[in-house]
């Protein structure tokens, strides 16, 4: 017998699951008349803004398509509070140049002044991006050479460049490609990780003019540093114990302090015990680090948000939980406390409450979102309901019902983008903020 | 038969292939029977737009994918590929009469888990190909990758699981 014919049955033996029940195609119908509901109005709204619209964008928005950025400077406001979001709302912006692209990967960062966002596919499979600047609106930016691979895996704002992190396809290595926004023109450079075998394993986060990859490499931690002034990498060695078999690396930034999280794991491949699994925290300041205690434990992984404000947001995770503890640590002391979970969300017919989702740091407040039906991750999520938090004082606000899903297939994780939150699936845009 | 009636059908015959599938692609059950149902709701506001069956089964099955890879991929909310198993004990198997927890039961938590240890990518091909029973070029379209990626995904796949040992311990036990 071939080997395929052995994996098929193998895999059909797998796959099996004990006890599935029917699939629960009555409450599928009603959440979908409801949605279906839900948007017939909403997209009567939304028709009355884009009209609006078209009348009053200034000649700035209608040359996007111009190639070549923009540099608007924004006058800086002070970070929304919780009880500031609570009088926020939500606002349909003009759609990008990369609307019915049909782009099948996209990718988005905030610069401190503007949103990029940059989607590979399309006829010509290729990868385009544009740039959206608050008050002047959106612009194409040059296109990315050909050749650099069959997705976007990472994107990250360096300061003054662009990077962009691509799956080389099956070759043993990616590449990256560097955005210079004020001469709009791409460079390639080499990446010296082994990433196509696990793109998505891979952390990235900027660090003032650098951006810091690592991955864990048969149980051992690689990082490397790219300085974009010096256009160079650096190998970063990172202290920790050598009994721990690293899984998974996660990385932040606080100031000029780079914070790397990784997961060890030396039980069974694939399965996390407790006392043979954990979090190591380094930090490092000045090319020096020290170890963090103190931090969760109990999960197999960690996602750390970089943060305005003093404060890092963390949201361990758990295989299957909808309601995932989230921490917040303090930036300077690095000690951590717990985010009082969410207050229920409204209950929708047939439909049980669950507690609000904690999943994006404004600097001043977390928000937190709703989880839709079926849904327990992601930004699926964030067009029912929305919560703030305050975290000085644990109080919660609700927030204004988010956007139609049928305006946001495919939506982007939401960011956070100076005074406002951004929703974007590369075409169209919505922002939710008090202006 | 109304448009409604039409989904329900639909939904009834492929809620457990597509929760298979997913349950193969995440490692997670609760996970995999969310994705299935996330799946076939978005299958049911496009239903109009989709017309003929096959149009919905490519549509759900596209879909399911993608929200696979997109919790896969986005780290903030946690939804990562974590290698743990959900039940990586007896009774995740169906256990009728004569079939009783045993090798086979092991031999499917290491499929398992060894799928688990893949790449993301592999892992999704594999699960196409031959779960699935996609041709290269529909896996290819359904990933949205080029036919060679598939290929060579799926040869450095097989060359993985070939390493487990398990394509041998199911020869033997033929």
């Amino acid at each position: 017998m071939r080997d395929e014919q052995h994996v098929r049955a193998l895999l059909q033996h797998a796959a099996e699951l004990a006890d599935l029940g029917p699939a629960p195609v009555e409450r599928l119908v009603a959440a979908g008349r409801r949605r279906r509901r839900r948007n017939r109005i909403l997209t009567a709204a939304t028709a009355a803004v884009a009209v609006a619209a078209a009348v009053t964008i200034p000649a700035a928005i209608r040359a996007g398509s111009h190639a070549g950025p923009v540099t608007a400077p924004r006058p800086a406001r002070p970070t929304e509070t919780a009880a500031g979001l609570a009088r926020g709302h939500w606002t349909h912006l003009p759609d990008s140049p990369l609307i019915g692209r049909q782009l099948g990967n996209y990718l988005a960062t905030w610069t401190g002044r503007e949103l990029v966002v940059a989607g590979f596919g399309g006829e010509a499979n290729k990868v385009e991006g544009a740039t959206y600047v608050p008050g002047a609106g959106w612009h194409s930016i040059a296109a990315i050479p050909d050749g650099l691979g069959n997705s976007i895996q990472q994107i990250f704002w360096a300061g003054s460049d662009l990077v962009v992190l691509h799956q080389a396809g099956p070759g043993p290595t990616s590449v990256a490609a560097v955005y210079a926004p004020e001469r709009n023109k791409w460079s390639v450079i080499a990446f010296p990780l082994p990433t196509s075998a696990n793109g998505p394993q891979l952390a990235g986060t900027s660090f003032g003019d650098q951006i810091v990859f690592a991955e864990a490499v048969a149980g051992r931690v690689e990082a490397y540093s790219y300085s974009v002034p010096a256009r160079s990498w650096h190998r970063l060695s990172v202290p920790l114990p050598g009994s721990h078999k690293i899984t998974e690396v996660t990385m932040t930034t606080a100031g000029r302090r780079l914070i790397l999280l990784s997961t060890w794991n030396n039980g069974p491949p694939g399965v996390g015990e407790s006392g043979s699994s954990g979090v190591d925290v380094r930090a490092m300041t000045g090319g020096s680090w020290r170890t963090v205690t103190g931090w969760p434990q109990q999960v197999p992984h960690i996602c750390a948000q970089p943060a305005a404000g003093g404060q890092i947001f963390l949201a361990p995770t758990t295989t299957s939980t909808i309601w995932p503890r989230t921490y917040l640590a303090n930036a300077d002391t690095l000690t951590v406390r717990a985010v009082p979970p969410g207050p229920p969300a409204p209950a929708e017919s047939g439909f049980p409450k669950l507690r609000y989702v904690p999943g994006l740091w404004t600097g001043a407040a977390v928000i937190a979102f709703a989880p839709d039906y079926g849904m327990n991750f992601g930004p699926e999520i964030f067009h029912d309901n929305m919560a703030a938090l305050d975290p000085a004082s644990g109080r919660w606000y609700r927030l204004q019902s988010g956007p139609p899903d049928y305006a946001m297939a495919w939506p982007l994780s939401p960011i956070w983008g100076g005074d406002r939150m951004y929703v974007t699936n590369g075409g169209a845009l919505w922002s939710f903020g008090t202006t | 038969m109304t448009r409604e009636d039409e989904f329900r059908n639909f939904a009834a015959a492929r809620y457990g292939e597509l929760a298979r599938t997913a349950f193969l692609l995440t490692g997670d059950r609760g996970h995999a029977e969310d994705l299935a149902q996330s799946a076939l709701l978005k299958t049911y506001l496009a239903w109009g737009r989709l017309r003929a069956p096959e149009n919905a089964e490519a549509y759900a099955r596209r879909t399911l994918i993608r929200l696979a890879g997109r919790s896969r991929r986005r780290r903030w909310s946690g939804e990562i590929p974590s290698g743990r198993l959900a039940e990586p004990v007896a009774g995740t198997l169906r256990q009728g009469p004569g079939r009783a927890p045993g090798p086979a039961i092991d031999r499917a938590i290491d499929v398992r888990r060894a799928l688990a240890a893949l790449p993301a990518g592999q892992r999704e091909v594999l699960v196409l190909r031959f779960l699935d029973d996609r041709s290269e070029a529909e896996t290819a379209l359904l990933l949205g990758i080029s036919l060679g990626t598939v290929k060579s995904r799926a040869s450095r796949g097989l060359a993985s699981l070939r390493r487990t040992g398990l394509l041998t311990a199911e020869e033997e036990q033929r």
